[in-house]
């Protein structure tokens, strides 16, 4: 009997404190927002073979793709200076070629490991480029012609029901071998496209344009 | 007597055993110990910025992560979306060369400058044209080695005769900050700031309603690069890449 008392009594206070910190816990508001870092990370070899492949076919040559017309869930790309809007292949690996090339038949392609547009960090598009610009169609070569855009220009990234601006802050050339361009953080919410080129098509050299974003709106 | 002796040392036994155990489980479950009552939504570090003919932006820093908003005196209304401790709020659509008084909007209560008057701020002359002219830049924390995520920052610019207005905005979680500086005027907002040229960048950065702020300078030229270099909160100061004359 003694020791059922002591036991009901143990069980009392246990009871009491439980509820005090559950009180006080209630009155928690709010607290600093979470972190999410998937975007800004540069992965290892296992990091890559562990991600898994959301790319995103959308099967359609697009030509006439207008801003209402689109999925307003898909991913696009539109850089009215060079008269561009094609759909975005998602997570497309830059190991394999035969994939990335498969991609272009869609669309323009989106690095796999790098950002998306409603994430901080580096969103990488790539596209093949081509020197006979009337092969530009049959070549599949979407980026032919963005070097022609220049600094200031817009970039509008459609994503998830929103859409992106963006404008060019940068343009430069890189060595092939410099992959840091594709594995680089950003601290905001930027975009780089890149191709073959200087000259244009060339192998001998990647032609980079990175856009800093200027706002989001909702597609109505 | 003795009844009563065993019943204390058994309240005393039982909260020596669960205390730690409810605080382990708390603990575990993630969750604040914090008392409402002790918090504050009283908005700290108000910089009005960013004015130009037909707008302004106002930031501020509040202990408790609340939604922050302003109330114009005509009665708009302009609130967050989401719950923060560091709110920066700009108001678009304003007429040019017009004085407007405005209350912060804190959780559920309006707060006014600290002499009880209402905040207030004058439209400049001139419309800006609408382009804009980004540069960026990253802030790391105290510690020096992980990015600082949060905070208010504000950044003027300087040259030997003129001096331009603030500009303010949040750090985001990766501990960048982004400015338009396409329409900069002067401090006086009397003529536009020539920015595409080697002039001194003045950050402060604020990251807690109480502490005070932390002022760094850096050369800048965005004619040719947009990337601020990097503000250290800590004493950690890097202004160049380590390297030996090999000639």
């Amino acid at each position: 009997m003694k020791v059922l008392k002591l036991l009901l009594k143990f069980a009392f206070i246990f009871v009491i404190v439980f509820i005090v910190l559950s009180l006080l816990t209630h009155y928690k508001v709010g607290s600093v927002p979470g972190i999410s870092f998937e975007n800004t990370f540069i992965a290892s070899n296992d990091e890559f073979s562990n991600l898994s492949d959301e790319s995103a076919g959308y099967g359609v040559k697009n030509t006439g793709l207008t801003e209402q017309n689109i999925d307003k869930d898909g991913f696009y790309i539109r850089i009215d200076a060079i008269d561009l809007f094609k759909p975005v292949v998602k997570n497309v690996d830059p190991r394999y070629k035969e994939e990335y090339v498969s991609s272009w038949e869609t669309g323009v392609s989106h690095g796999k490991f790098t950002s998306l547009p409603d994430q901080i960090g580096n969103v990488y598009f790539f596209g093949h480029a081509v020197s006979n610009v009337s092969k530009m169609e049959s070549e599949n070569a979407w980026f032919t012609l963005i070097d022609e855009l220049i600094e200031g220009d817009e970039i509008i990234i459609y994503y998830k029901g929103n859409k992106y601006t963006y404008q060019i802050s940068r343009i430069y050339a890189v060595d092939p071998s410099a992959t840091g361009v594709y594995t680089g953080v950003s601290p905001v919410p930027k975009i780089t496209l890149q191709t073959c080129g200087p000259p244009r098509g060339s192998l001998s050299s990647r032609y980079m344009i990175e856009a800093l974003q200027e706002s989001v709106i909702e597609i109505q | 007597m003795q009844r009563k002796k065993t019943f204390q040392l058994f309240v005393v036994l039982g909260l020596l055993i669960t205390l730690p155990l409810a605080t382990a489980y708390f603990a575990r479950q993630g969750f604040e110990l914090r008392i409402s009552a002790l918090e504050d939504d009283t908005p700290t570090h108000v910089v009005i910025s960013d004015v130009s003919g037909n707008s302004f932006r106002v930031s501020w820093i509040t202990e408790r992560a609340v939604i922050g908003g302003i109330l114009l005196s005509s009665q708009d209304r302009f609130a967050e979306d989401s719950k923060s401790s560091y709110h920066s709020i700009e108001i678009p659509g304003l007429k040019t060369s017009t004085e407007y008084k405005f209350e912060l909007l804190s959780g559920t209560k309006e707060f006014k400058a600290d002499d009880e008057k209402q905040y207030s701020v004058r439209t400049n002359g001139a419309v800006s044209t609408g382009k804009s002219y980004l540069v960026y830049g990253q802030v790391f924390s105290p510690d020096g080695f992980s990015v600082q995520q949060g905070g208010i920052i504000t950044m003027r610019l300087e040259s030997d005769t003129l001096s331009s207005q603030i500009l303010s905005t949040t750090i985001n979680e990766a501990g960048g900050y982004q400015f338009d500086i396409a329409g900069l005027l002067s401090k006086s907002l009397s003529r536009n700031y020539p920015y595409q040229t080697k002039v001194t960048a003045v950050l402060t950065v604020y990251i807690s309603h109480e502490k005070t702020q932390v002022e760094k300078r850096h050369t800048v030229d965005f004619s040719i690069n947009r990337q601020i270099p990097i503000v250290y909160l800590g004493d950690v100061n890097i202004d160049l890449i380590p390297a030996i004359d090999g000639t």
